[in-house]
């Protein structure tokens, strides 16, 4: 949490995971992307593991990004920004113990909330083909693990389930739900029910659980409206790497014809003072 | 084994011609930099602080922080990378382990300047520079670690001394020649404001000249800096600012219109180089890893058999 927040982040992030307006926290990837998330008007935002993976290593969301980065990152992020940050814990970086330290170490980074998916180590985009699921009972437990850690270091902090059951291999809506479910009475606040793929899907996960749930609108889940979402019940409405997109467009276009003279870039005044002024306390 | 990256910028700066520096600031902008075609790249400090911190150049980013930086873009290109060395972190016994640390997170080179610490971009006013002697002792300690771990590794002295309260050409070609001496091999006179400084620059010093095309300094053409007698030319924080605006104008439109924006923005996308995001960031590459050295079966299964992006 940046020291001039007047609120803290798990604070923050418990009113709107608990109101009752849908809200859309875009992803970031660095300190900069969040600040300008922040300057939009968004009222959270996400850090992507999938944009964290390929602006820092320039590598894809596989599972290759660690803990330590992870959690480095985080931190870097929340003290730029006076918005709640919700962080990308990945599968928790091994089992329940292993989920017990993480969850530690960012609530500690400053993060208001975070999310662990059920997926098997090294994990993958949950959008990208090729994902395996661990037993529902293991899952379960890495949330119980999850919840006592933030229940002892700050109650206000969000811990948000996502599973992987639609998806991967061997999954269904059913396996999702039973998952969800599952998750929810070990401890979540909010489900995130990756890779569903209609708004009837959205509708049946809303009804059937007591628990908000958070929406990813990308790759195979339908790119459906805000009133749309919110008619379905829909809490949380992600757009992870959108940010992360615009930037690698632009800088392909700025860096793309070595030869010829330099694109020179002529902010506006607006983003001139953001680039040079903002931060000087 | 591939060339250490070192002695291509050796054999790079031999041949005839000037190199453009782009500077990168991440592994991924050191990825289109690549892709792009440049010959060299800067890992600037400048774009450094402001994409991980969020903070203006002012010296708050760490000597951690930035080889960090060096060893994710090096681990993910192939391209030298000229590291910001800022002022060594110091003295010239910090300067010294700048230097080891630098090389050893595989950069090709760095400059190191003259600024006293903490410091501030080049083209900000309010700068203040230590004293000469003291200068060409972190040079030299610098040169000493070079010779030690790698010569073909390239020291770079920046001297701000054109920007600072009461400095002049004439100093800045003082204090350079002075570098080179140390054993700087090359001089990157940071802030001249004429193209006749530049030419005097490069016909008085008598190491190759790195020219930072920003801010007070003349926006001359590749062609023209190669006549004046430039070897290098950056174009530092340009990276940092077209992805800047690139964000800034997706979070305003995603902001007032939401998913419409987001579908015209990959409608608009669609045929980009960059448009087919996960193919763009490696996905497929990954999965010929797994078919190789995962059991195969196994991994033409799990993709056939579950839902997403196929590569």
């Amino acid at each position: 949490m940046s020291r001039t927040a007047k609120v803290k982040a798990s604070t923050a992030m418990r009113k709107l995971v608990e109101g009752d307006e849908i809200f859309v926290r875009p992803g970031c990837h660095d300190a900069l992307s969040a600040r300008i998330a922040e300057a939009a008007g968004f009222k959270a935002i996400v850090m992507s593991g999938y944009a964290v993976s390929v602006s820092l290593l320039g590598k894809p969301d596989v599972g290759l990004i660690t803990l330590t980065e992870t959690v480095r990152m985080c931190r870097y992020i929340c003290n730029a920004v006076d918005i709640p940050v919700m962080a990308d814990a990945d599968t928790g970086y091994g089992n329940a113990i292993n989920v017990m330290r993480t969850v530690d170490e960012i609530i500690n980074a400053g993060a208001g909330g975070l999310f662990i998916e059920d997926q098997v180590d090294p994990k993958r985009c949950g959008h990208v083909a090729g994902k395996q699921l661990i037993p529902i009972e293991e899952a379960a437990g890495k949330i119980r693990a999850a919840d006592k850690v933030r229940r002892e270091l700050d109650p206000d902090v969000i811990l948000m389930a996502r599973t992987d059951g639609r998806g991967a291999l061997g999954g269904s809506f059913q396996e999702s739900l039973d998952r969800a479910k599952a998750y929810a009475d070990a401890g979540a606040d909010i489900i995130f029910p990756e890779g569903l793929i209609s708004a009837d899907e959205i509708a049946t996960m809303v009804d059937e659980l007591d628990v908000p749930i958070s929406y990813n609108r990308t790759g195979v889940s339908p790119m459906l409206s805000l009133g749309e979402l919110e008619q379905l019940g829909v809490r949380m409405v992600a757009n992870a790497i959108g940010a992360f997109r615009a930037s690698s467009r632009a800088l392909w276009d700025h860096l793309g014809e070595p030869e010829g003279p330099p694109a020179q870039i002529e902010p506006n005044a607006q983003m001139e003072r953001f680039l040079q002024a903002e931060g000087q306390e | 084994m591939r060339k250490r990256t070192t002695t291509l910028l050796r054999e790079r700066l031999a041949e005839p011609g000037i190199l453009v520096k782009p500077g990168a600031f991440n592994a991924m902008s050191g990825r289109i930099i690549e892709a792009a075609g440049f010959k060299v790249m800067g890992l600037s400090g400048y774009s450094v602080s402001a994409s991980l911190l969020g903070k203006p150049d002012v010296g708050l980013i760490t000597l951690d922080e930035m080889v960090t930086t060096t060893r994710y873009i090096t681990a993910a290109t192939d391209v030298p990378l000229l590291a910001d060395g800022d002022t060594g972190y110091g003295n010239a016994i910090n300067a010294m382990r700048t230097t080891q640390e630098f090389i050893r997170a595989g950069a090709a080179g760095m400059h190191i300047e003259d600024q006293v610490a903490p410091k501030r971009c080049g083209h900000v006013a309010g700068k203040e520079i230590i004293p000469i002697e003291e200068a060409v002792g972190k040079y030299a300690a610098c040169a000493q670690v070079r010779d030690e771990m790698d010569p073909d590794f390239l020291l770079i002295a920046r001297t701000d001394a054109r920007g600072v309260d009461g400095g002049s050409v004439e100093e800045v070609i003082r204090r350079a020649n002075a570098y080179a001496d140390a054993g700087a091999d090359m001089i990157f006179p940071e802030g001249l404001i004429t193209e006749e400084e530049i030419a005097r620059v490069c016909k008085e010093v008598k190491a190759p000249i790195h020219y930072n095309r920003t801010g007070v300094s003349p926006f001359l053409s590749k062609q023209r800096l190669e006549e004046l007698g430039v070897a290098i030319v950056s174009n530092a924080s340009g990276a940092l600012r077209a992805a800047t605006r690139g964000m800034w104008d997706y979070m305003e439109g995603f902001a007032a219109e939401d998913v419409d924006y987001a579908l015209r923005f990959l409608e608009e996308t669609k045929d980009h180089p960059t448009g087919n995001m996960h193919e763009f960031v490696g996905f497929p590459e990954i999965r010929k890893l797994e078919e190789t050295y995962l059991p195969k079966e196994d991994v033409i299964a799990r993709y056939a058999n579950s839902l997403g992006y196929k590569p």
